[in-house]
């Protein structure tokens, strides 16, 4: 039983060290995080000086602006998330190790989510507080963005992996994404504008998303991976 | 022992050899010499399994390879012509990362040898972007050691080394062949390796 025991914890130590890496690498490039940072904060200024003074008109503006903006953060690293390691040929190596591409497709969620959505899940409240939105709607918005951008970090990875062959038409990968972010941000935002017996109903959709996303995603990924190895 | 069966290889419209026909034996290093074009890469990425032939089969352990793929790729170490060791992690992060990934048994003393046998021990806290790409080459041949696979299947491994490494990687080499393992490489420097054959792509090339 112990052998089993020590069997996987080797194996998990194995797949923890791709993610433990890739994080290591990135906060080592901090001014990638950095940047898109920025750029939330900028597109929201945007929005803000495009809308103009009236705060009534802003304030049922806002919170969709922020989804489609999350969505947009979203499209900016969909180049920068598999490349590196098809590109080196990481993704060669990994073949060799034993783990499926489906567990490496679940590291790199996990890794993306915590390098790309945490900083604005936790920016969001900050942001929202500053424009005035009110406390329960911050709440909502804070459930919705936690639900949903691991959705998009799937999404987002799905595009990637699609693209990786191609170099030229980067455009591309948030064409493949953006549709599919649609019934995300449908119920996010519904989610938020509507009262609370309608919250829970949409939230739990939402939820649902979240799970199948999780579910098939790897699965996708994995099988973009393999396609783009082979050519 | 891996047999290859009547492989082909076709890279876009450009049919680049048919029925090819070897055997590669433990014990000894396999050679693939070829102009360039002639698919000493594509060979390798086929006996790796990182490319499918046009046609053929490959054998090993009496079966073919693509019906039992997760064991083959448990006995493979890949050295790509390309580096895969990550530019701003050091050369220790590199190789530990590395040890974690294949579950090597290797101690971190051993390490510390390694690097010292092809003078890198001074360079062990260095990050891999500052290293020159004979450094890099040689960072990226200690996968040899720290995956500790039966077989090693080389893309121009000397590519930007010195001769004192060259010699050094040569005798790695011989040391694996000893102990029974399998070479395959690719190579266009001259390498002292004490047992070894040649497939010459050049004599299959397909027009």
């Amino acid at each position: 039983m112990s052998q089993i025991n020590k069997n996987l914890f080797i194996f998990f130590k194995s797949i923890l060290s791709i993610s433990f890496r890739d994080i290591k690498i990135q906060f080592r490039n901090m001014s990638y995080i950095y940047s898109i940072m920025i750029f939330f904060i900028m597109i929201i200024l945007i929005f803000i000086f495009a809308i103009g003074p009236d705060e009534e008109q802003l304030k049922v503006y806002l919170i969709p602006i922020l989804w489609s903006i999350l969505i947009l953060c979203s499209c900016i690293s969909i180049n920068n998330l598999l490349k590196d390691d098809y590109l080196d040929g990481n993704f060669g190596i990994y073949q060799f190790t034993g783990i499926s591409f489906e567990l490496i497709a679940i590291s790199k969620i996990f890794t993306s989510w915590i390098l790309y959505q945490l900083p604005i899940l936790i920016l969001m409240p900050f942001i929202a507080f500053i424009i005035e939105i009110n406390e329960t709607k911050i709440f909502h918005l804070i459930i919705t963005i936690a639900i949903g951008s691991p959705i998009l970090t799937v999404f987002t990875l799905i595009s990637s992996a699609m693209m990786l062959t191609n170099s030229k038409n980067l455009i591309l990968g948030s064409i493949i994404m953006i549709p599919l972010c649609i019934p995300v941000i449908i119920f996010s935002i519904g989610a938020i504008t509507n009262d609370q017996e309608l919250f829970t109903a949409q939230i739990n959709i939402l939820l649902s998303i979240f799970f199948a996303s999780l579910a098939i995603g790897p699965w996708v990924i994995s099988g973009c991976i393999k396609i783009a190895l082979k050519n | 022992m891996i047999l290859a069966s009547n492989i082909s290889c076709k890279r876009g419209n450009n049919l680049i050899f048919e029925n090819l026909n070897f055997k590669i034996e433990d014990g000894v290093a396999t050679i693939i010499s070829g102009k360039n074009g002639s698919g000493k890469t594509s060979l390798l990425r086929i006996l790796a399994n990182l490319l499918k032939p046009k046609k053929g089969d490959i054998i090993w352990k009496g079966k073919s390879i693509y019906k039992n793929i997760d064991e083959y790729h448990k006995e493979l170490t890949y050295i790509a012509d390309i580096n895969c060791s990550k530019e701003n992690l050091s050369v220790y992060e590199n190789m530990k990362f590395w040890k974690n990934l294949y579950k090597s048994s290797i101690s971190n003393d051993l390490f510390l040898k390694l690097l010292s046998n092809i003078d890198l021990d001074n360079y062990i806290n260095e990050r891999v972007k500052n290293l020159s790409s004979g450094q890099k080459r040689k960072l990226e041949l200690t996968r040899l050691i720290i995956e500790e696979r039966h077989t090693w299947i080389l893309d121009e491994p000397f590519l930007g080394l010195d001769q004192h490494s060259v010699s050094i990687i040569g005798q790695t080499i011989s040391d694996h062949l000893k102990q029974k393992g399998t070479v395959i490489l690719s190579s266009h420097i001259p390498v002292n390796i004490t047992n070894k054959t040649y497939i010459d792509l050049d004599l299959h090339e397909s027009n």
